[in-house]
Formats: structure tokens, C-alpha cells, sequence
């Protein structure tokens, strides 16, 4: 697979060893400097009990998402075994989660026009601040897992401020075959 | 709800920020214009709906396992 940005911009993700379920620690976040003191967030998950980790990857949605308007912050969370997904663990509420993906690796034509006042809105003056990542619906059966390209997961990268736009683009929408990406990449 | 009649060309103002305007009649169509900042997310109800309801579904599945399918991934695109 390609590893395309935009997602290669973002800061490392904490990467928890799936050994100790119950108790994780994080290898020190060596990004963006002003965010290298040792400063740690410890939240509660039903799946994974106790997390920590670094503050610098700590996801702020200011409007929440539509349907969790109350969450606005969230945990990124890389589990070794569980690449290329991403979980973002709501820091307030144990039981809710959701699973990204970069939509580049598994659709590289993915052209969202995210909008210069979508920007503006999230205070990305220049693009190399910009990650996109779209939510994953998840299903016992592979072939029904889809992602919502819809309605991507834009990321300014410096602040760690994030929005979900809403595309006008109708050749997007809600649930996007994972499995059939796959195999028409491959 | 509140109710207001408006006419082509005139418009609603919502707090001090946002103004919809009444651009056009078409038979069963109106053209809204809508200025807002850009920090007030404009959107078509119905797509807004989908959106939302795919989060709802999408949170329900959280706490499944992942390595299968990233499993499943890698061979497919191996």
C-alpha cells in the first residue's frame, strides 16, 4: 500500500502494546516542541480500561461530532496490531469510540474539496497542517466494514483541532467498501 | 417552530452573525442564500441526517476487534 499524506503529518501516535491491556505506558512524544513536556492525559475506555497518553495527542472536536455534540475531545490511539486503523477514544465517556482510517491508502483518487473557509475554520493557514481521516463502520462480516468518505475527519495538525466536514461532492458518501478498496488497490 | 412569511429578497437574521435571504421562487423551490461565519457549518438537512447516522452506527461498533480486518487488509492488498 502507498503511504500517501496528508496523514503523514500527523504527530506520532501513541502506540499501546496490546501485552498489558489493563495499564499503558507511552514512549515520550518527540514532535512539536512546545508540547514535549512530559504532560500526560489518563482517561477511562470500556475495551482498553486505563489509557495514558500524551497530551499532544489529545484530538479537540470544538462543535463534537454530529450526533455527539457533547464529546469534543478525544484520544488517538494506534494499537501495533491493528494498523492502518486508528481508534479515537472519547476522553469523557468510556463506552464511545470510533475508528479511523487514512482514506489514502485505500482510495488514493480521494479528492475531498475541503473548502478554503473550512480552513479558515479550523485556523489551517497552510496545508502541510492538514490530515484527513474518515470514520470507519465496523461489522462482524469484512466485507460490510465501509468508511464514510462523506464526511472526512479534518485535523490542523499544530493545534490538534478537528472537524468533521460534510462534502457536497455526490460522488462521495456515508459507507465505502473497505475490503473492496482493498482488492482494487491490490 | 417559529413561523415568518418573507418574500423574494428579503431575508431572517439569526443572532447578529447569520442572514438567510430569499433569493428565488420556482414552482416548489426556494433559493436560500446564507451568510454566516465561517465557524457556523451550513449544511442540507438531509445530508446532515446521513452524516449523523452513520456516526451513530459507527460508535456502536467501537469496541470490536480490529486485527482481523487489518489482517484481512493486508492480504487483500499484499
Amino acid at each position: 500500500m502507498s503511504d500517501l499524506s496528508p496523514s503523514s503529518a500527523l504527530p506520532a501516535l501513541n502506540n499501546l502494546d496490546e501485552c498489558e491491556p489493563k495499564k499503558m505506558t507511552i514512549a515520550a512524544y518527540s514532535g512539536d516542541p512546545r508540547m514535549s513536556e512530559s504532560d500526560k492525559v489518563t482517561f477511562q475506555n470500556a475495551k482498553f480500561g486505563e489509557v495514558t497518553i500524551e497530551r499532544g495527542n489529545v484530538l479537540s472536536f470544538p462543535y463534537g461530532l454530529p450526533g455527539f455534540e457533547r464529546h469534543r475531545d478525544y484520544g488517538l490511539v494506534e494499537v501495533e496490531e491493528e494498523v492502518p486503523f486508528i481508534r479515537l477514544l472519547a476522553l469523557n465517556e468510556p463506552r464511545l469510540a470510533f475508528v479511523l482510517v487514512n482514506p489514502m491508502l485505500l482510495w488514493p483518487e480521494y479528492d475531498p474539496d475541503i473548502g478554503q473557509e473550512a480552513l479558515q475554520s479550523l485556523g489551517i493557514g497552510q496545508p502541510e497542517h492538514l490530515a484527513v481521516y474518515c470514520i470507519v463502520t465496523l461489522s462482524s462480516e469484512p466485507g460490510q466494514v465501509t468508511a464514510n468518505l462523506r464526511g472526512p475527519i479534518c485535523i490542523n495538525t499544530e493545534t490538534m483541532q478537528a472537524k468533521q466536514m460534510i462534502l457536497v461532492d455526490e460522488r462521495y458518501h456515508t459507507r465505502h467498501s473497505i475490503m473492496e478498496a482493498s482488492s482494487q488497490e491490490a | 417552530m417559529l413561523v415568518l412569511t418573507r418574500k423574494a429578497g428579503e431575508s431572517i437574521v439569526i443572532g447578529s452573525e447569520i442572514r438567510v435571504t430569499v433569493l428565488e421562487l420556482q414552482g416548489r423551490q426556494i433559493r436560500l442564500g446564507i451568510e454566516a461565519p465561517s465557524e457556523i457549518s451550513v449544511h442540507r438537512g438531509e445530508v446532515y441526517e446521513r452524516i449523523r447516522e452513520e456516526n451513530e452506527r459507527a460508535a456502536q461498533g467501537d469496541q470490536q476487534e480490529l486485527r482481523a480486518l487489518s489482517q484481512a487488509l493486508k492480504k487483500g492488498s499484499g
